[in-house]
């Protein structure tokens, strides 16, 4: 998949960075047709990829910048977008933030960033580690014999079956933290049915590990559990994950083969794999009784209550209640059973926050909202859906658990300290009226 | 608590994003509406004037509506004013909150202090609706008595408003300002001029043009004062007295003199002595000179004054440097052009060099000014220009230019040679945007032409194509296109020329041009001249075979077929067949167009010009009277089509046309109007009645096509709508034709009729009132579409219910009429 040429521009069009990789791009035009067709038009909005004169244009926001690839070949799609996805994380990662400045600031490594990781418009390697190897922010000095030595170690990683970790990592205690975070989307109707329950979670390691340790790590997965079939006892726990996505360093031949997740970290924090799952998803809030009545044409009450589904040893945390006003609210008058809410007209909406909220509780909300009215009435109000954010520590909405995770250094043979960390946050989380 | 307007500002133009002004906007919203439902006293007008900035900034305010009503009413003249200024902004006169501000503005009409009378007037010149201008007219016109100039001034504009929402208000407001001329106030003067000029254009202010016609020497002497000296000092812009009453008045003259010879000779001398006085030099000036070069070429002007005028829009060409008056001086030229075009041809050369200008729109109007005054003196000179300006002209004029260019010289072509030439050169320049049909039409004429004339121009389209195929070449569709075709069709003739073309070279740049284009009809042409040029000369078959055989493959069907046809015709046993298959086309009689050539028709007798004509006529007399009765539709795609290009196409033999036409409306029931596209404006079309039932010839020119039909057992009811004064378009004649298409004699017919609200309507008294069959009852109506006060606003819609007595009983039928465009 050649990429023809990559640009990095501005918000308003003007290329910030830019190389070609292949003759027949003149960088500038491809620039200038981007910049009138799609930034000025506004297509960009409606989709990444648009095909102008014969050039694909596959591009990325990041903050105020676009990152655009042009190719005039039928090249694959997915893999460009992976790859600027790729390359965006990776300029964070070196300038601690992707957009007009620090490209400005950072252009000389930004263009040797680029040498590095794409070869006349082939990627070769988008590991941050292995590039942080051959690219530092800070002068270097070169000795000849530790170069040499350095640019053999770095042919060999390149060149390696594991290149995202490099050898001879020392540390005093061996410690891996995991974090489960789980984002749950859920949508629930005016009589309380829920339309719509899903999760969306991530397992993010954190290891610091001496060595070579060789990981293997185990999830209450019901293919897995069957395949290591000694799972009848525990099958109330059994749960079903689909879309299962993994780190490159995790050996997916035997993940197929047995189910195993078994790898070779790499060194630092990184993101284990992704799933999602639709089924036994208990949405830890609800809302009881909403109730949302027009008292003529210049009142309106809201009544509602939230409870917490969820174990009372565990706390939701800064639980954020958005409950929408019609345009032409006037005041309000609201009493809640905990926490603090306000009208705040910039968002059109009652804003109730509750810093700490206790599983199996029941908080009341009621609210008299005084319109003023309008003269001309365009068209009745929509009813926006009541929307939620919170925190939930230590609770995972699908139920998935950490069994175990094994490390095995051959060598060293050390013990490692092992961490878990479970927490739910609300992902679009709304509530009909 | 309570931000400040200033505050607010500050605050507004403080937010670097467009979202966060809207949070602060949405935010002080919020605030506002707050205090307007807690009815606090003592910020509203504060709060009013918030919401005014935030109207302004184009953010929704509707709520404010009831709060500004609200400070309307009280009894502050600081609360007044904020309330007025609000309610004239935030609301329009489609809002319904009109209709509470009403009484209100009835009340301080007539309140005692002056300011608050001003206040009221002003709200009604701006947001008057048409309900409010019927029910507050007549007070306002009062206002035009008052003393106070200050009113009078006000109460001026606000007549304007309601005028021009209902006209029938203009006599009420022309009877009060019939002693205009004594006033002396320039404020009173300027907008009385301007109800005046309004009002007297109407159709309903008419009748006052004889009575402000009179005083028409007392506006001449206002004028003379001011442009003659001494100047009065006041009112005085960079060194010109009171510029805007001189444009008033010469607008006013305008209206007076238009039509009339009379009052026309009375103003000549003062027009003539604005044209000579006003200084061109300032930017004052200009806007003087051009309103009185406008008020001369409106009124029935002597030649001399009218010379006057085009060279002082001559003048605004060469000296001025403003783009604006450049540009309303070619808009105003063209305007003059057919009344006086020998003047204007004067300044032919300085119109040329406006295609030069750097403005776009300037060169567009250039253009379009050229375009008419070009005529079959003139062509020779002008349209070489034209070809001229096409090499550097931008590429979105292009298309419309090389249009153009075809049409002129279709239209003027003094003679073939010089047509061919042109057209050969537009193709050259500017090939990507030749129209289809001009190059059907080069193609035909070279058809039509001697063979020296075939061969000169085979010979420079084959300079053209043969320097082989680059982009700029290969985007020229027309030329190739013209080009192929020729050098196929008379390839032979090629080798007569100097240096002669050796069929070899033919087959390779044709060959090539058809490997390098995209387009599949390039590609088609480039086959059969291929095949052609084969069968001209016959020992480079074998040259053109390989090329036909990688066109059998093609994926264009219609290619792969020539392909196949040409190959099997190449290889075919029977030369006499190849031959003759592929031999030359006889000549292209194009259909479409018969140019005469000036410069030929000078050497024939007229009496052989004429059988083109001559021949075309039994084609319309026969189509006329067959096809009305079967297919009215039809008749206008077939013969008339032919005739209507015969006499459109060249303005001679229309002279020599008419009179063997003008039988045929009798004949055949159709206006001749329909014969030269254009006298009527519309075309008529023809009842579809049964060849039995006279046809109905409506007494006017019609408007629009024949509207709706109803049609049952005993009649057959087509209406007509009729414009009978083009003055007066709300005055729509509607006439209702029942044919009786039983066997039954009906007696006792009667037709009801009735509109909307808005239209009036008087029926016209009927010839007779009973209808034998196959027999005609016409019934009049005359509509006065008064919808809105604007002409053709709306569509008439009307019901009609019939009555009658057929065979003894009494019957009755009811339908809708709707869409009578007025």
């Amino acid at each position: 998949m050649p990429i023809g040429c990559l640009l990095i521009l501005n918000s308003r069009g003007d290329i910030l960075c830019s190389r070609n990789y292949r003759d027949y791009y003149n960088v500038k035009s491809v620039g200038e047709v981007f910049r009138t067709q799609v930034i000025a038009t506004k297509l960009a909005d409606r989709s990444p990829v648009h095909n102008l004169g014969g050039v694909s244009y596959l591009f990325m926001k990041s903050e105020n910048t676009w990152v655009v690839v042009a190719t005039k070949l039928n090249s694959n799609a997915v893999l460009i977008f992976q790859f600027l996805s790729k390359l965006i994380e990776i300029c964070r990662v070196y300038f601690g933030a992707m957009n007009e400045e620090s490209v400005k600031e950072n252009h000389v490594t930004l263009l040797e960033l680029l040498d590095e990781i794409l070869d006349y418009g082939y990627p070769q390697t988008t590991e941050i580690d292995l590039l942080k190897m051959c690219i530092t922010n800070a002068t270097m000095k070169l000795e000849s014999g530790a170069a040499k030595q350095g640019q053999k170690q770095l042919s060999d990683k390149l060149t390696g079956i594991i290149g995202w970790r490099k050898d001879g990592i020392k540390y005093r205690k061996n410690e891996v933290f995991i974090d489960v975070v789980e984002e749950v989307n859920v949508l629930i109707a005016q009589n309380g049915n829920v339309l719509q329950r899903d999760v969306s979670g991530k397992v993010i390691m954190k290891s610091f590990l001496s060595g070579m340790p060789e990981c293997k790590f185990g999830l209450n997965d019901k293919l897995m559990l069957q395949s290591e079939s000694k799972s009848s006892d525990r099958r109330s726990s059994q749960i079903d994950l689909e879309d299962v996505t993994f780190h490159q360093c995790v050996r997916l031949g035997k993940f197929e083969a047995n189910r195993a997740i078994s790898f070779v970290p790499p060194d630092g924090e990184f993101q284990l794999m992704k799933y999602r799952t639709s089924e036994n998803v208990n949405p830890p809030f609800r809302l009881l009784h909403p109730s949302c009545k027009s008292l003529g044409k210049t009142r309106m009450e809201f009544d509602f209550k939230v409870k917490g589904e969820f174990s009372s040893r565990l706390n939701g945390t800064t639980v954020v209640i958005k409950v929408p006003c019609p345009k032409n609210t006037a005041s309000t008058k609201i009493t809640v059973g905990a926490g603090k809410a306000k009208y705040e007209p910039e968002h059109q909406a009652i804003v109730w926050k509750i810093r700490k909220f206790p599983g199996g509780s029941e908080v009341m909300f009621s609210a008299v909202v005084q319109l003023i009215s309008s003269t001309s009435e365009p068209k009745a109000w929509s009813r926006p859906p009541i929307s939620m954010s919170f925190q939930v520590p230590m609770l995972t909405t699908s139920g998935l658990h950490v069994r175990f995770l094994k490390v095995h250094e051959p060598k060293l043979n050390y013990q490692a300290v092992k961490w878990v960390r479970y927490i739910s946050k609300a992902g679009q989380y709304e509530c009909r009226i | 608590m309570s931000l400040r307007l200033k505050d607010l500002v500050r605050e507004v133009r403080g937010c670097k994003t467009a979202a966060e002004e809207r949070a602060v906007i949405a935010k002080e919203c919020a605030a506002i509406r707050t205090a307007f439902k807690e009815g606090k006293e003592a910020y509203r007008s504060r709060n009013v004037n918030k919401l005014v900035y935030i109207y302004l900034l184009g953010h929704a305010t509707e709520f404010g509506q009831m709060e500004c009503i609200r400070l309307m009413t009280s009894e502050s003249f600081a609360e007044k004013k904020a309330g007025y200024l609000a309610l004239s902004l935030l609301v329009d006169e489609n809002h319904e909150v009109l209709t509470l501000v009403e009484n209100q503005l009835k009340l301080d009409l007539s309140h005692r202090i002056e300011h608050v009378k001003t206040l009221a007037l002003c709200a009604i010149a701006n947001i008057a609706g048409e309900d409010m201008a019927r029910d507050l007219g007549h007070e306002v016109a009062t206002f035009l008595e008052s003393n106070s100039s200050n009113l009078k001034k006000k109460a001026c504009l606000a007549g304007l408003r309601i005028v021009r929402r209902v006209p029938s208000m203009a006599e009420t407001f022309l009877d009060k300002l019939t002693n205009l001329s004594s006033e002396k106030n320039h404020g009173v003067l300027v907008a009385g001029l301007t109800l005046v000029t309004e009002g007297l254009q109407m159709e309903e202010g008419e009748s006052f043009k004889a009575i402000y016609t009179k005083n028409i020497k007392s506006y001449i002497k206002i004028l003379k004062n001011l442009v003659m000296p001494p100047y009065p000092s006041e009112y005085d812009v960079q060194g010109i007295a009171d510029p805007f009453l001189q444009v008033k008045i010469l607008q006013l003259l305008r209206v007076l003199g238009t039509g009339s010879k009379d009052t026309s000779d009375t103003m000549s001398d003062i027009l003539a002595q604005v044209a000579t006085n006003t200084e061109s030099y300032t930017p004052v000036g200009p806007a003087i000179l051009y309103e009185c070069v406008r008020t001369i070429i409106a009124i029935e002007s002597s030649p001399d004054l009218r010379g006057l005028a085009v060279t002082i829009l001559g003048r605004f060409l060469t000296s001025s440097s403003s783009n604006n008056i450049r540009y309303v001086a070619l808009n105003t030229l063209t305007r003059v052009v057919d009344k006086d075009s020998v003047a204007v041809q004067r300044h032919k050369n300085t119109i040329v060099d406006c295609l030069k200008d750097f403005d776009i729109s300037i060169r567009k109007r250039a253009l379009d000014l050229i375009y008419t005054l070009v005529s079959s003196q003139n062509i020779r000179l002008l349209v070489p220009d034209l070809i001229n300006y096409l090499t550097f002209a931008s590429p979105n004029l292009k298309g419309d230019l090389t249009e153009k260019i075809c049409t002129t010289a279709e239209r003027y072509a003094p003679s073939m040679q010089w047509h061919v030439d042109t057209l050969i050169k537009v193709c050259i320049l500017a090939g990507a945007y030749v129209p289809e049909t001009a190059v059907n039409k080069l193609i035909s004429m070279v058809s039509k032409s001697t063979k020296e004339m075939q061969g000169y121009s085979t010979a420079k389209l084959w300079a053209e194509i043969s320097k082989g195929p680059d982009t700029t070449l290969l985007s020229k569709e027309g030329l190739l296109l013209a080009a192929l075709w020729c050098v196929g069709e008379f390839g032979d003739l090629l080798t007569a020329q100097k240096p002669p073309v050796v069929a070899e070279d033919i087959v390779t740049s044709v060959t090539s041009l058809l490997h390098s284009t995209n387009s599949p009809v390039v590609k088609g042409y480039a086959l059969t001249c291929l095949a052609k040029t084969s069968a001209r000369f016959p020992d480079i078959k074998l040259l053109v075979a390989p090329t036909m055989e990688v066109f059998q493959e093609s994926l264009d069907l219609e290619l792969q077929q020539r392909a196949w046809e040409y190959l099997q015709l190449i290889n075919s046993d029977d030369p006499t067949i190849f031959k003759a298959s592929l031999d030359r086309m006889p000549t292209i009689e194009s259909e479409s167009v018969v140019t005469s050539y000036a410069e030929e028709q000078q050497h024939v007798d007229p009496g052989t010009a004429s059988p083109v004509v001559a021949t075309a006529n039994p084609v319309a007399v026969t189509a006329g009277p067959a096809a009305v009765s079967t297919a009215p539709q039809k008749k206008d795609d077939g013969g008339m089509s032919f005739l209507d290009d015969v006499f459109g196409g060249d303005g001679a033999s229309t002279a020599t046309a008419a009179p063997a036409t003008a039988p045929v409306p009798a004949a055949g029931g159709f206006s001749i109007d329909d014969i030269f596209g254009g006298g009527g404006g519309a075309p008529v079309a023809v009842p579809p009645s049964q060849p039995a039932v006279p046809t109905f010839t409506p007494p006017h020119p019609l408007v629009g096509k024949v509207d709706v039909t109803m049609e049952n057992r005993y009649f057959k009811v087509v209406i007509y709508s009729s414009r009978p004064n083009p003055i007066h378009p709300h005055k729509v004649l509607v006439s209702a034709v029942l044919a009786n298409v039983s066997t039954t004699h009906i007696t006792g017919v009667e037709l009801l009729a009735a509109v909307t609200r808005t239209a009036t309507l008087q029926m016209h008294p009927k010839e007779q009132d009973s209808v034998a069959p196959n027999a005609l009852l016409v019934q009049n109506i005359s509509v006065h579409n008064d919808a809105n006060g604007n002409a053709g606003a709306k569509p008439i819609c009307m019901k009609i219910r019939l009555v009658f007595v057929a065979g003894g009983a009494k019957e009755s039928c009811e339908f809708t009429v709707s869409g009578i465009p007025s």
